[in-house]
């Protein structure tokens, strides 16, 4: 058992037994070693089987939304988890004193798929060292470059932990700069090549709607995608289209960049491809530095009046 | 039984698909799809497609009707007839999954005739397994990678090519309309092969049964649900998930009537006309879906509605899958 691990397994149990919170949030045992489950501990003993190791994938803030119980909910929180949760204090779906934040800082975590095909094996234990990822299974342990082991969120991951927390586990280190490099490969194909892509991706949606639920800015208590006036049913390429527009622009101005849609999705549909396009032109058209974290002054969540309309004077567009 | 060497079976697909749409496994952005083939470069070398067999026989949508008019007559013009189709490159879980949902659209008073005209125009070119993936479980529900249920006809791919088999009269003819490009099988190593092949999950889950009586109200439901996103990858990637929603889509004067999945996992599933939801809770709808595959499936058809296929093992994000299911049942039982 890590130092970490050991700390948060005694906080916990300590925010329980006090009342202080009364659900827990993090990882808890799976059915196998590379696959922790989120984990809602409620006493002492289900704290006592909490898990930190680099195999903790899905993000936890969203499950702060289901808790009816009344009283705080403890969660852990990594980089992601902490914006997801600033995500939804600022989107006034979560209240301040109905969480207690434990923050962690995270190197990354292991994608156990991609741990598999990497090890050929099922991986059983996995260890983070620098640009390298140590991964053990039945036949012993090996090393693999750090890229070709992690999440494809913690790969352009600027936010290791999170801004803030009312207790931690660790020290924090500082934020860092997120880069959009994709982004611009795409923008220098022209507008067929652009469709023809998104046509191939978006044709194969099953419109399951695990991006929406995996996100924490998708959080709206009626979703305009389960309302046959604004989007019918029927699966056909435009409705299809249709579907992915109101994601990426509900969610524009708003993504936290945890990577957590594209992850959910059985389609291998690459979601952080548009988010990513517009967190690069919200940086760029309004000189946000760091698009993907929850601002004071939201790009465009607020209204101005004083904000350029050219085009309602009839002048050009923006 | 026949053997068809690697490079004829295109020529075999082409053949086929001269009076019937022709689907094959097709590598997309890195994984595989039964995809409606047109000369592409056959996939080999996945365990299961992530689409199932079930998606083609059962489309995620399609028209029932359309319809068109004022206020006082109206015109309705049914869907015309599905066209023959050939898929080939579906594995034995899926085949058997396909089916088991058969036996609920087909079987007893009520035949869904949507679904029986597909299912009728549809020939099943399975092929057998020789690899598995760490969360299949087809021997543990009672079936095998060289199960026959539900194929027409059986590949056992080798080395050079494929063992051939047919397995009902519709698996015959394409037999006989491959003339010409099959051989006589030299022996039958392939077909051990994959009758033998391990299975990473093994038991007999599929003795596992519930009743709702002495398990509807169990903590465990609660434990289970909290993770739950209640989104739809588990139940649409299901090969034997059927629940069915019918819907209508209407522009101006004309519209049509659609009829598609449904998905138990989703909030809405149960609001009723009115404004009632039956199962407005998590819990309720997580144990829906395991009491239904378990319980409720097995009182109807003696049979689970699970073929061990693995797609809620390696989808769903949060690791609520059959598998675990099954498993931490038979810690309840034996607890
Ligand atoms: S996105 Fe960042 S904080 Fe989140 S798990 Fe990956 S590396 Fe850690
Ligand atoms: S998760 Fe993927 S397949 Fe499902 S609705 Fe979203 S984009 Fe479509
Ligand atoms: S069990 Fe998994 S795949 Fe199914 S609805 Fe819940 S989160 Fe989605
Ligand atoms: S419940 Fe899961 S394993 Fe069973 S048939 Fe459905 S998707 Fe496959």
């Amino acid at each position: 058992m890590s130092e970490r691990e050991s700390r948060l397994r005694s906080l916990a149990e300590e925010l329980l037994a006090s009342g202080q919170v009364r659900t827990f949030i993090g990882f808890g045992p799976g059915y196998e070693p590379s696959r922790p489950l989120p984990w809602f501990a409620q006493d002492p003993a289900g704290a006592a089987q909490l898990l930190l190791n680099p195999f903790c994938g899905a993000t936890l803030a969203r499950y702060l939304l289901d808790d009816g119980s009344p009283g705080p909910v403890g969660v852990l929180a990594r980089g992601c988890d902490g914006l997801g949760i600033e995500r939804l204090l600022a989107d006034r779906r979560v209240s301040r004193d109905r969480v207690h934040v434990v923050g962690v800082t995270c190197r990354g975590a292991v994608d156990p798929d991609k741990a598999y095909r990497e090890a050929g094996d099922t991986p059983l234990s996995a260890e983070l060292e620098g640009e390298r990822v140590l991964l053990t299974t039945a036949s012993g342990t090996r090393e693999f470059p750090r890229a070709s082991c992690l999440y494809d969120r913690c790969l352009s991951c600027a936010d290791p932990s999170p801004r803030w927390a009312d207790d931690w586990l660790d020290e924090p280190l500082p934020p860092g700069k997120r880069e959009f490099p994709d982004v611009a490969g795409l923008e220098q194909q022209d507008a067929d090549r652009r469709y023809a892509f998104w046509t191939r991706q978006f044709s194969r949606c099953l419109r399951c709607h695990a991006c929406r639920q995996a996100c924490p800015a998708c959080h709206c208590v009626s979703c305009s995608l389960d309302h046959p006036e604004w989007l019918d049913g029927g699966i056909s390429l435009d409705n299809n289209f249709m579907y992915h527009f109101t994601r990426a622009y509900h969610v524009a101005g708003r993504c936290i960049a945890c990577g957590e849609c594209q992850q959910a999705c059985p389609a291998q549909i690459p979601l952080m491809l548009l988010n990513d396009k517009f967190m690069r032109d919200i940086r760029d058209l309004f000189g946000v530095c760091h698009p993907h974290r929850p601002q004071e002054k939201e790009p465009l969540g607020q209204f101005c009046p004083d904000d350029p309309e050219g085009w309602r004077e009839g002048g050009a567009q923006p | 039984m026949k053997f068809i060497a690697a490079a004829k079976l295109p020529l075999l697909l082409e053949r086929l698909g001269r009076h019937s749409q022709v689907y094959a496994p097709v590598a997309v952005d890195g994984r595989v799809w039964l995809s409606p083939w047109t000369g592409e470069d056959i996939a080999g070398g996945y365990v299961n497609p992530v689409n199932s067999l079930k998606t083609l026989v059962y489309p995620q949508t399609e028209a029932v009707l359309e319809f068109e008019g004022g206020e006082t007559d109206v015109t309705v013009r049914e869907a015309s007839p599905p066209a023959p189709q050939v898929i080939f490159g579906g594995r034995p879980c899926d085949a058997a999954g396909l089916d088991l949902i058969a036996r609920v659209f087909m079987e007893g008073p009520f035949v869904d005739e949507l679904f029986r005209r597909r299912r009728e125009a549809t020939t099943i070119m399975t092929v057998a397994c020789r690899q598995a993936a760490p969360s299949c479980f087809c021997r543990a529900m009672g079936l095998s990678p060289a199960s026959e249920r539900g194929s027409d006809v059986l590949f056992f791919p080798g080395p050079e090519g494929y063992l051939v088999e047919a397995l009902t009269e519709a698996g015959e003819q394409i037999l006989e309309q491959a003339a010409g490009l099959l051989d006589d099988a030299t022996g039958d190593q392939a077909r051990r092969a994959c009758q033998e092949l391990p299975v990473p999950l093994a038991g007999d889950l599929n003795t596992v049964r519930l009743t709702p009586e002495e398990g509807f109200e169990h903590p465990y439901w609660e434990h289970l649900a909290r993770r739950c996103r209640s989104c739809g990858t588990c139940t649409y990637l299901c090969p034997t998930c059927y629940c069915t929603a019918l819907f209508d889509v209407t522009r101006g004067t004309r519209g049509r009537r659609l009829r598609g999945w449904d998905c138990c996992q989703f909030k809405d599933f149960l609001l009723m006309a009115g404004g009632h939801n039956a199962r407005p809770q998590k819990k309720q709808r997580v144990r829906n879906r395991f009491l239904h595959k378990l319980s409720y499936h097995p009182a109807n058809y003696g049979e689970q509605a699970c073929v061990g296929c693995g797609r809620c093992v390696d989808n769903c994000p949060v690791c609520l899958h059959m598998a675990g299911v099954l498993k931490d049942l038979g810690e309840v039982e034996r607890a």
